[in-house]
C-alpha cells in the first residue's frame, strides 16, 4: 500500500474513523493492529522479524534500567539490530566482494535475500531508543503495546522520518485530539506530499529512469545534465513528499513528527545542505555516530576522520552498493573541505539573493553526488560525470510544463524561507485551507503520472 | 536532560490524556476538510473540463479529439436528400466505408450517408455519438450498425471491460451519465475507477493537457487548421493505398506469411490478432452488444428510424473456422424487431482478401470503394427508396 494509492486512502480512512470512534481503551491496540496490517500488506513474512526486534529492544531497555549489567543489554540490543540489518541488507554485498577478492564468481556465496521493508528506518529508531535509555535520557517503556506502536506506527514505519522516542511518547502520553490548526496543517501536508510525489517526482522519474536505464546510448551533455537535474528533483520531491504525507497523516491522528526537509536545494554550503536534507537521519547520525566518535572535540584531523566515517556509513546505510559508499565519501570529503576552508559555520541569517551563487554551486555539487546515488554502477556514474563535463549540447529532456511546476516550487521555497507558509495555512479560515488543499489535489489530478512508481526511499 | 515525556511515570497504567480525549469532533473536522477539498477539486475540474473551454483545444487526432471532430462534422452535416443514413462503427468502418462513394451509389434512390465511425471506438462510444448527434431522434432514417459477424464471438478483448472507452467519450459524459457509464463495467474496481475518471475529467484529459502545454501556440494553430479542413477531409478521405497481396496463413501451423514491404509493426499486430483458435462464444460479447446496441435501438423506439445490422469484412483472408450463431445471439434477437434489417452475414465474405486490406483489420482504398458501393446497393435493395419499405 503506497501512500498515494486509493487502497492506502481507504485504509487510512477506515483506520482514522475506527480510531476516533472506538472506545478510548482500544485505541493503542487498534493503531498497532492497523500498523501491522499496513506492514503485512507489503509482505506478511517480515512481521515476525519486526516483532522479534521489537521484543528484543523492549526487553533490553528494561534490562538496562534494572540490571547492573546494563552494558551487556546494550550490546545484545545493538548486536541484534545491526545483525539483522547486516544479514538482510549487507550480506550479499559483503559476499560478492569477498568472492571477487578470492577470484571467485560474484554469485558464489550469494543468497536470495529480500530486504524487509523499512528495516533501515525502524532499526535506527530502535537503536536510538535503547541508546537513549542507556544514556539515561529516556525511561524504558513498560507497556509492550506502547513500545510496539512506537516502532511500527504506520505513517513512519517504512521510510521515516526517524522519530525519537521522547517525541513519540510525549505525544502518546500527553495525547490531545488534533486542533483545527493541526487538522488544516495535516491535511495540507498530505495534499502537498501527494502533489510532490505524483505530480512532480514521478514525472521527473520518467526522465531520469529513461536516461539512467541506458546511459551508454544517450550521449551529450544536455541529456546528462537534464537527467541528473531530473533525478535531483525526483529524489527531493519523492522523499520530501513521502515525509510530508507521513507527518500529515500522523498529525491527523494527533502525533507531531519533526520536520525532515527544509528547502534543501537553497542550501549555501554542504554543511547547510545536511541541516536541511533528511534532517531526522542527519541528526541521528550526528547524535549516535559522529558525536560518540568524538565529533569535533579532538582536533581537526579527528574531526575530518569522524566526518568521513559518519558520511561513509551514512552512504552505506542507504544501500549495499559501492555507489552509495562513494556518494557518502564524496559528501564526507566536501564537508571536511568546507571545515578546512572555514565555510562550515552555522548561519542563522535569512536567505537573500546574494546567496544565489553559493546556492547554485552547492546545488551543482549535490547534483554531482546524486550521479553516484542513481547510476546503476560506478562505471555508469563515471560516464555520466564525464558527459556533464562536456559543453551541453542537444535537447533539454524535461517538458516545459514540468519546468514550470518546478519553477513554481522554487518560488514557493524562496517565500517559505521568509514566511512560514504552513503556519499561514494553519491560521487561515477553513474555507481558505480547503481551497489550498483542493488546488493541490487539482494539480495532482492534472499532472499526476498513471504509473505506480514506488517511493525511492522504500528500497533503503 | 529530562524531556516532557519523562515527566510522566510511564510505568503507570493508562495515560489519562490519551484515554480522556475522545476526539470525535476532530474526525468530523477531518472529514469536512476532505470533502470540502474534493468539492474544490470538482469545481476547478468542472470549470475547466465541463465547459467547452478545454474541449475546443483538444488535439484533433486524439481519441476524444477525433470523436468530437466527427461529432461536430455530423452536427453540421446538412442532409439534402430525403433519406439520411448514419453509419456507426470503429476504424474498420471508418477505413472501410466511404460516405462519398455510397452517396454516389445511392443518389438516385434518395439515400445520403454520414459516416460517424471513429477509429478505436466501441459500441459503448457509439451510443454517446448517436445520442449527441441526434438529440431529437429525428435526423436519420436508417442507422447502420456494423458487427464482426453475428455469432457474438469473444475474441482477445472483453469489450465490456474496455476502460479506455472513456478516452473517446469523455467530453460527452455529463454528471447524469456517470452512474450509467461506470456501472456498465463488470468489476467493482473498474466501476470505481470509471466513476472517479468520469467525475474528475482532468484524470482523462491530463495527457492531452501535457501535450498542449508543450507548445500551446502550435496546438492552437493545429486545432484551427483542422477545424476548417476536418469535415471535408472525413468525407473526401479516399482510404489507404497499401495492400497485403501475397499474405497467406498456413493453417496447419497457424503461421502468417507476409509479403515483402509489410512493416514489422503491422506484422506484430497481425500476429497478435489472429489467434482465431482462442476465439469462442462465452456470452460476454453478446451481453455487451445487448446492452449498448440495445440502448441505441431503445432510444429510437417509436420513431421512424430503422436499423441495419451488417457483418463487416474483418480479416484479410477467409478463415476456416466458424462460430454458430445461436438463436439467442444479438443479431438473431434483433431480427425479431420489425425496425431491424439484418443483412446476410456472408454478404461481403468475398471482400476478405489480402489485396483489399492494408493491415489486420482494415480495408484499403480499393476495398473501401467496393464495400461502400455494395453496402449502399444492399441497403437500397433491402430498404428500397425509403424507410417505409423493407
Amino acid at each position: 500500500m503506497l501512500f498515494f494509492t486509493v487502497s492506502y486512502f481507504v485504509f487510512f480512512f477506515c483506520t482514522i474513523t475506527c480510531f476516533y470512534l472506538a472506545p478510548v481503551k482500544v485505541r493503542i491496540p487498534l493503531l498497532l493492529a492497523a500498523s501491522y496490517f499496513f506492514y503485512m500488506s507489503w509482505n506478511w513474512k517480515f512481521a515476525p522479524l519486526l516483532l522479534t526486534l521489537t521484543t528484543i529492544d523492549y526487553l533490553a531497555a528494561i534490562w538496562i534500567e534494572q540490571s547492573r549489567h546494563r552494558r551487556w543489554a546494550l550490546v545484545v540490543s545493538l548486536a541484534s539490530n545491526l545483525g539483522f540489518l547486516a544479514i538482510f541488507k549487507y550480506y550479499n554485498f559483503a559476499a560478492s566482494n569477498i568472492a571477487a577478492l578470492l577470484g571467485l564468481p560474484h554469485q558464489r556465496f550469494y543468497f536470495d535475500i529480500v530486504l524487509p521493508l523499512g528495516i533501515s528506518f525502524h532499526t535506527f529508531q530502535s537503536i536510538s531508543y535503547v541508546v537513549d535509555v542507556y544514556r539515561g535520557q529516556q525511561k524504558a517503556i513498560r507497556k509492550p503495546l506502547d513500545y510496539a506502536l512506537y516502532i511500527a506506527f504506520f505513517p513512519q514505519l517504512v521510510a521515516g522520518p526517524i522519530v525519537r522516542a521522547r517525541d513519540f511518547f510525549r505525544d502518546l502520553y500527553d495525547w490531545h485530539a488534533p486542533s483545527s490548526e493541526d487538522i488544516k496543517r495535516g491535511g495540507f501536508l498530505v495534499a502537498l506530499g501527494l502533489a510532490k510525489k505524483v505530480a512532480l517526482a514521478d514525472n521527473f522519474a520518467l526522465v531520469s529512469d529513461r536516461y539512467f536505464g541506458s546511459v551508454a546510448s544517450q550521449p551529450g551533455g544536455a541529456a546528462a545534465w537534464g537527467a541528473v537535474f531530473a533525478f535531483a528533483m525526483q529524489i527531493f520531491f519523492d522523499f520530501s513528499g513521502y515525509t510530508d504525507m507521513a507527518i500529515g497523516f500522523a498529525r491527523l491522528l494527533g502525533f507531531h513528527f519533526p520536520v525532515n526537509f527544509r528547502q534543501p536545494y537553497l542550501a549555501v554550503s554542504m554543511t547547510d545542505f545536511w541541516r536541511r536534507w533528511h534532517i531526522s537521519l542527519s541528526s541521528w547520525l550526528r547524535d549516535y555516530l559522529y558525536i560518540p566518535l568524538g565529533g569535533n572535540r579532538h582536533g581537526k584531523l579527528q574531526t575530518y576522520r569522524n566526518l568521513m566515517i559518519t558520511m561513509l556509513l551514512g552512504g552505506l546505510w542507504h544501500g549495499a552498493n559501492w555507489n552509495f559508499v562513494i556518494w557518502g565519501g564524496y559528501h564526507g570529503l566536501l564537508l571536511s573541505l568546507e571545515r578546512l576552508l572555514g565555510q562550515a559555520k552555522h548561519r542563522e541569517r535569512t536567505w537573500t539573493f546574494f546567496d544565489v551563487p553559493r546556492a547554485v554551486l552547492t546545488f551543482v555539487l549535490v547534483c554531482t553526488g546524486w550521479v553516484f546515488f542513481r547510476a546503476g554502477s560506478v562505471h555508469d556514474a563515471a560516464l555520466v560525470i564525464s558527459r556533464m563535463a562536456q559543453i551541453p549540447r542537444g535537447q533539454w529532456p524535461i517538458e516545459p510544463a514540468l519546468m514550470m511546476l518546478t519553477g513554481t516550487g522554487l518560488v514557493v521555497a524562496l517565500v517559505e524561507e521568509r514566511v512560514p507558509l504552513l503556519e499561514a495555512v494553519e491560521r487561515a479560515p477553513s474555507w481558505v485551507a480547503a481551497s489550498c488543499l483542493g488546488m493541490l489535489l487539482f494539480v495532482v489530478e492534472l499532472f499526476g503520472v498513471d504509473a505506480n512508481i514506488p517511493f525511492v526511499y522504500f528500497q533503503f | 536532560m529530562p524531556t516532557e515525556a519523562l515527566s510522566r511515570d510511564t510505568t503507570a497504567s493508562a495515560p489519562a490524556g490519551f484515554w480522556a480525549a475522545p476526539g470525535r469532533k476532530a474526525l468530523g473536522k477531518i472529514l469536512l476538510l476532505g470533502v470540502s477539498a474534493l468539492a474544490v477539486v470538482f469545481l476547478l475540474d468542472a470549470a475547466m473540463f465541463r465547459t467547452r473551454f478545454y474541449v475546443r483545444y483538444l488535439e484533433p487526432f486524439s481519441s476524444a479529439g477525433n470523436f468530437e471532430a466527427i461529432l461536430a462534422a455530423g452536427r453540421q452535416q446538412e442532409f439534402t436528400r430525403p433519406h439520411p443514413v448514419l453509419v456507426l462503427g470503429d476504424s474498420q468502418a471508418s477505413e472501410g466505408f466511404s460516405a462519398q462513394v455510397a452517396d454516389a451509389a445511392g443518389a438516385r434512390s434518395g439515400w445520403q450517408f454520414f459516416n460517424a465511425a471513429v477509429g478505436g471506438s466501441s459500441m459503448r462510444c457509439w451510443y454517446y455519438m448517436v445520442r449527441d448527434l441526434d438529440p431529437d431522434r429525428t435526423r436519420f432514417d436508417v442507422i447502420v450498425l456494423p458487427l464482426r459477424g453475428y455469432a457474438d464471438v469473444d475474441d482477445e478483448v472483453i469489450r465490456a471491460d474496455r476502460d479506455i472507452d472513456i478516452h473517446w467519450v469523455i467530453a460527452r459524459l455529463g454528471l447524469a451519465d456517470i452512474p450509467e457509464f461506470s456501472s456498465s463495467f463488470r468489476t467493482p474496481l473498474k466501476r470505481l475507477e470509471m466513476f472517479r475518471e468520469a467525475l474528475f475529467k482532468g484524470l482523462v484529459y491530463r495527457r492531452d493537457l501535457r501535450e498542449l502545454l508543450r507548445d500551446p501556440a502550435e496546438r492552437m494553430q493545429h486545432v484551427k487548421d483542422c477545424r476548417t479542413a476536418c469535415a471535408d477531409s472525413f468525407y473526401n478521405y479516399p482510404g489507404r493505398t497499401e495492400n497485403l497481396s501475397g499474405l497467406w496463413m498456413d493453417w496447419a501451423t497457424d503461421t502468417l506469411h507476409f509479403p515483402a514491404g509489410v512493416s514489422p509493426q503491422v506484422q506484430a499486430e497481425m500476429k497478435m490478432n489472429t489467434h482465431y483458435r482462442r476465439w469462442s462464444v462465452r456470452g460476454l460479447e453478446r451481453a455487451y452488444r445487448n446492452v449498448w446496441l440495445g440502448r441505441i435501438m431503445e432510444r429510437y423506439r417509436g420513431t421512424r428510424t430503422r436499423f441495419v445490422l451488417v457483418s463487416l469484412p474483418y480479416h484479410p483472408f477467409a478463415i476456416p473456422f466458424s462460430w454458430p450463431e445461436g438463436p439467442d445471439s444479438f443479431a438473431a434477437q434483433a431480427s425479431r424487431d420489425p425496425r431491424v434489417t439484418v443483412l446476410d452475414e456472408h454478404l461481403f465474405d468475398d471482400l476478405e482478401k489480402p489485396e483489399l486490406f492494408f493491415d489486420t483489420f482494415h480495408m484499403n482504398r480499393t476495398g473501401r470503394v467496393l464495400f461502400s458501393n455494395r453496402l449502399a446497393a444492399a441497403l437500397i435493395q433491402r430498404l428500397g427508396t425509403g424507410s417505409s419499405s423493407q
